[in-house]
């Protein structure tokens, strides 16, 4: 049996055999719900696989903790998206109701959106809503905002950066 | 700032810019996505002048390179494209702060109410629906069933649906499947039943999955498995079939029963149910019922040397990506994949 257990922590077995009930336990404690908490911990253990360098944590609880805080907080967003996104749909003209799968896909457009602007400063994020799903020029933005348009240029700069930013991280 | 504020010929020159990136990739490289990046905010200012037009196309047709670190930014602006501008204007500005707010409950049971109303057309018709499902090796699909049923097939899979006026089955053919039931809207209520070569699964407001065993050569022969995970089900046994001889399982349970038997309840594992989420999950389970398991969702003959079935596997695995599931075992475990073509590998001992 002792090839069957290479070692604490050297690989995904070890690192699930130790530490997944931790886990579990600590999500479910958060979130007070026994199934989002294993749906949880099940996709920390997911997003290990094909990591090569897992033998070489020095901590792997303080590890899984924050790849689990960053998805607790992914689903959090995720859900006042979808929030937000139900109310949109429900004030609007009943004419042509858009079905499941394009429902889902554009849920999912947005949900990536929100993302990349993330960590943008309020002033930033509103720069780019307005030129990308307003269509205002950067004229117009500049004026609304009370901004020079050089500005409304950097700012336009600093999103696309953490767009494209936010976009490799996913890849990743 | 003053930078972005000039006319762009002024800004995109063609020769890299002098500024440093520390332990970049090639130099050249990170210097047209960031001239890419230039281009894009320019070109979406509202106000493209000819100059900028032509000097942006002449910088697109320097290089090949050039072209793909565009096509690369392009990538990144996709989901822009796939959101109805008013929609995201809205949205993306509403608060972060959701708890203020009452939840209105999922997207996907206000997608089902949709549905259902949309397909109700005045007709009886409607309620009589025959179709077949089913899914190759690898493949999970969900299926709405015109009363608002959920069915999803694991791999390889197979089922035929009945909808008659009286009835609603469903003809479990082969593989394995969850059903999410929901209560028949229409004025009499028509029973819900799962066939299966075994016998019946009638649910009562429930979620649950039936799993044909073909596959699985032990001592209960042409076995069904169920597992209640909401609700709760009655299995009936096909040459057992008089009343009140079902059995009754609940939520956190499962069964295995065949034409003439069924086994004692157990209680449900966390690896149970997670292929609906694309998930395999293994505590301490020997190698040989992993790869056994394994091999359901791949292509091509997958074996496990004897020598080697007793090692033990923990750990969570993603059951679209068999490639990795077998990179990491082989990573983890004293074992060696032999592969004489893709379409056949062997795990063995190294």
């Amino acid at each position: 049996m002792s090839a069957v257990e290479p070692g604490p922590h050297t690989d995904l077995h070890g690192l699930y055999s130790d530490h997944h009930s931790w886990l579990r336990g600590l999500l479910r404690r958060r979130l007070g719900c026994a199934t989002t908490a294993e749906d949880l911990c099940h996709d920390v253990f997911v997003r290990l696989l094909g990591k090569p360098d897992l033998a070489e944590f020095q901590e792997p609880r303080a590890y899984l903790a924050r790849v689990a805080r960053r998805l607790v907080i992914d689903r959090h967003r995720r859900q006042v998206i979808e929030q937000a996104y139900l109310e949109v749909l429900a004030q609007q003209p009943q004419l042509v109701a858009p079905s499941a799968e394009e429902t889902t896909l554009v849920l999912e457009a947005l949900v990536s959106i929100d993302a990349m602007l993330g960590g943008l400063k309020p002033k930033v994020r509103e720069t780019f809503l307005l030129s990308r799903f307003d269509g205002l020029t950067y004229k117009a933005i500049a004026s609304q905002l009370d901004i020079s348009v050089a500005t409304v240029r950097k700012y336009m700069l600093i999103a696309m950066q953490a767009c494209v930013a936010a976009t490799a991280e996913t890849e990743r | 700032m003053a930078e972005y504020g000039q006319p762009a010929a002024a800004n995109m020159p063609d020769s890299p810019k002098t500024e440093q990136t520390p332990a970049a990739r090639t130099q050249p490289e990170q210097n047209l996505h960031k001239q890419a990046l230039e281009w894009q905010v320019i070109l979406w200012s509202g106000e493209v002048t000819e100059q900028e037009h032509s000097d942006f196309n002449a910088w697109l047709n320097t290089s090949t390179a050039h072209q793909h670190a565009w096509q690369k930014l392009q990538k990144v602006n996709k989901p822009f494209a796939e959101v109805p501008d008013a929609i995201a204007s809205r949205v993306l500005r509403s608060p972060a702060d959701m708890k203020r707010r009452k939840v209105l409950g999922s997207l996907a049971l206000l997608i089902g109410v949709g549905v259902v109303a949309y397909q109700v057309p005045q007709t009886p018709q409607w309620r009589a629906a025959t179709a077949d499902y089913r899914t190759g090796k690898g493949e999970r699909r969900t299926a709405s069933l015109p009363d608002g049923t959920e069915i999803t097939l694991n791999t390889a899979s197979a089922i035929a649906l009945q909808f008659t006026q009286d009835t609603r089955r469903i003809y479990l053919h082969q593989g394995e499947i969850q059903v999410v039931t929901a209560a028949d809207t229409t004025t009499a209520s028509r029973p819900f039943i799962v066939e299966t070569s075994a016998g019946t699964i009638r649910p009562i407001g429930t979620r649950f999955t039936v799993r044909r065993m073909d596959d699985v050569g032990d001592n209960l022969q042409d076995s069904v498995q169920v597992e209640v995970f909401e609700g709760a089900v009655e299995v009936s046994p096909r040459d057992l079939m008089i009343q009140g001889n079902g059995l009754r399982l609940s939520a956190g349970q499962k069964a295995r029963f065949n034409a003439s038997s069924a086994g004692s309840p157990e209680t449900i594992q966390t690896a149970d149910g997670a292929w609906v989420r694309g998930l395999m999950v293994a505590e301490r389970q020997p190698l040989g019922d992993f790869i056994a398991n394994l091999s359901r969702y791949r292509t091509g003959i997958l074996r496990c040397d004897p020598a080697v079935k007793h090692l033990v596997v923990s750990g969570v695995y993603p059951i679209d990506d068999t490639d990795a599931v077998l990179q990491s075992l082989a990573r983890a475990l004293p074992i060696r994949l032999r592969s004489i073509t893709p379409y056949w590998v062997t795990v063995t001992a190294p």
